[in-house]
């Protein structure tokens, strides 16, 4: 057995839900594997102190008058007729389970066909600001070369402001025509990267710039839901928290900083300014 | 003692006195997942009501096959992950409206009241906050397990989800709370020594 092996049985090993056989086999393992003893130890020790957790508990009062409560709630449920609410509400009951394969097979078909189709002449329109442009800032450092969280920090709000400026440019007759899907998909690309890198950016000095990704990562959450159809004014919501946080000219401020200490990293006499 | 299933089929047709009667025998423990899931007493009180109205309006759709208690607990994860969601979005919204805050975190709508604050100790805040990191299904796996004693098999029926899929988010709750655990380890007293 091998240690990522191993792991896979970790869980049914600490509540007790391996069969001898199995069991057997893991012991084996760990009588050889100090990694996997010392891996399986921590997450014992953690599982011990969560079983120290208590709950607070309503008094007797709460449960001797738990059904007169509850009975007048079922009396006003049933006139509003809010109890009807379905128990599974994803799932039809004259639905069977294999349809779903069946219609989720068919989304990855449509969405193939679909990316084919509508996007594959990336320069036309709005579409070609969603991609990452050879331009002269951050976002063009290739991979290889973007070794430092705070680079790929840069890039990452680049590839943000293309998006945003996308969106803050649409007129309303070409958005209800086209759709905000690409862009919804990008905003939901963008939210997962940020995540990872507000998380990363810990120094002191990165504090303004994970600010930044947060506020970012509001208008992009808001763009991924907003639903468009008819009468939501989609754009205009985006474009509204756009403006009010001032997205756009903090992320200008930020590659301003970037630039002048790298500028003053390459000339280390050069005077840095203060005041950005 | 009346049978459970006795008292869902006199329920199911229309008998009160038999509802009530499950109701009685399973409040405790569905407040008790709720509290789990939801980490506080009001939410856990409202959310584990709404389990038992949902109830009573599908009763007719029971099956008698399955255990009332496993019904009872998809229908508080069902609520839960709407009040979840809900309260995520009021959360985002508050955040949104909040000019000049924004080192404010969605967690930190989602902490302990002062009562609670007041009534548990310190470890247990650390506890609420480790649980506070899980997402949704990892809560519930674990709590399920942890706290329910529910076999990976019966948690992979409550929730509809593979058993392999239990196990990993089980694998990776189980992480999450070492991790954030480790940083209490000190004011806990469990450094290794």
């Amino acid at each position: 057995m091998t240690c990522e092996q191993s792991r896979k049985y970790f869980v049914q090993s600490l509540y007790d839900e391996l069969d001898a056989g199995m069991r057997q086999t893991l012991d084996d393992h760990l009588a050889t594997c100090n990694t996997c003893t010392a891996e399986l130890g921590k997450m014992r020790e953690a599982l011990s102190v969560m079983t120290r957790r208590t709950r607070m508990e309503p008094d007797q009062a709460y449960w001797t008058g738990y059904w007169n409560a509850l009975s007048a709630k079922l009396m006003e449920a049933k006139n509003s007729d809010r109890s009807h609410v379905p128990v599974d509400r994803w799932r039809p009951a004259s639905m069977p389970g294999w349809a779903y394969g069946v219609a989720a097979l068919l989304l990855v078909a449509i969405g193939i066909y679909a990316g084919k189709t509508i996007f594959s002449d990336r320069h036309t329109g709005s579409q070609s600001l969603l991609q990452e442009q050879p331009t002269q800032t951050a976002a063009s450092i290739p991979a290889s070369t973007v070794d430092s969280t705070g680079e790929q920090a840069l890039a990452y709000l680049e590839r943000s402001r293309n998006l945003l400026i996308g969106i803050t440019n649409l007129d309303e007759t070409h958005h209800n025509a086209f759709g905000l899907s690409r862009h919804q998909e990008v905003s939901r690309e963008l939210i997962t990267q940020g995540s990872v890198l507000a998380a990363s950016l810990n120094k002191p000095d990165q504090q303004l710039l994970r600010l930044l990704i947060q506020d970012l990562q509001i208008i992009l959450l808001q763009l991924a839901n907003v639903e468009v159809t008819p009468g939501v004014p989609a754009v205009q919501l985006v474009r509204k928290g756009v403006n009010e946080k001032s997205i756009l000219l903090k992320i200008n401020l930020e590659e301003m900083r970037a630039m002048i200490r790298k500028s003053s990293k390459q000339n280390p006499e050069a005077k840095q300014p203060n005041n950005l | 003692m009346i049978d459970e299933k006795v008292l869902i089929d006199r329920a199911q047709r229309g008998d009160m006195e038999a509802f009530r009667e499950l109701v009685e025998r399973s409040k405790i423990k569905t407040y008790r997942l709720a509290y789990d899931l939801t980490g506080n007493r009001h939410d856990a009180e409202d959310l584990s009501q709404e389990v038992f109205i949902r109830a009573y309006g599908a009763l007719k759709g029971f099956r008698a096959e399955a255990k009332w208690t496993t019904w009872l607990y998809r229908i508080t994860m069902n609520i839960y992950y709407d009040h979840w969601r809900m309260k995520s979005k009021r959360a985002l919204e508050y955040r949104d409206n909040l000019e000049g805050c924004s080192t404010m975190t969605y967690n930190e709508q989602t902490t302990p009241g002062p009562d609670r604050k007041a009534e548990a100790g310190v470890m247990q805040e650390h506890i609420d906050r480790a649980l506070e990191t899980l997402s949704p299904q990892e809560r519930s796996v674990f709590v399920l397990r942890h706290y329910h004693d529910l076999p990976l098999k019966e948690i992979a029926g409550t929730m509809k989800i593979a058993e392999g899929s239990v196990k990993s988010y089980l694998f990776r709750a189980i992480k999450r709370l070492q991790k954030e655990l480790v940083f209490y380890k000190t004011d806990l007293g469990l450094e290794e020594r």
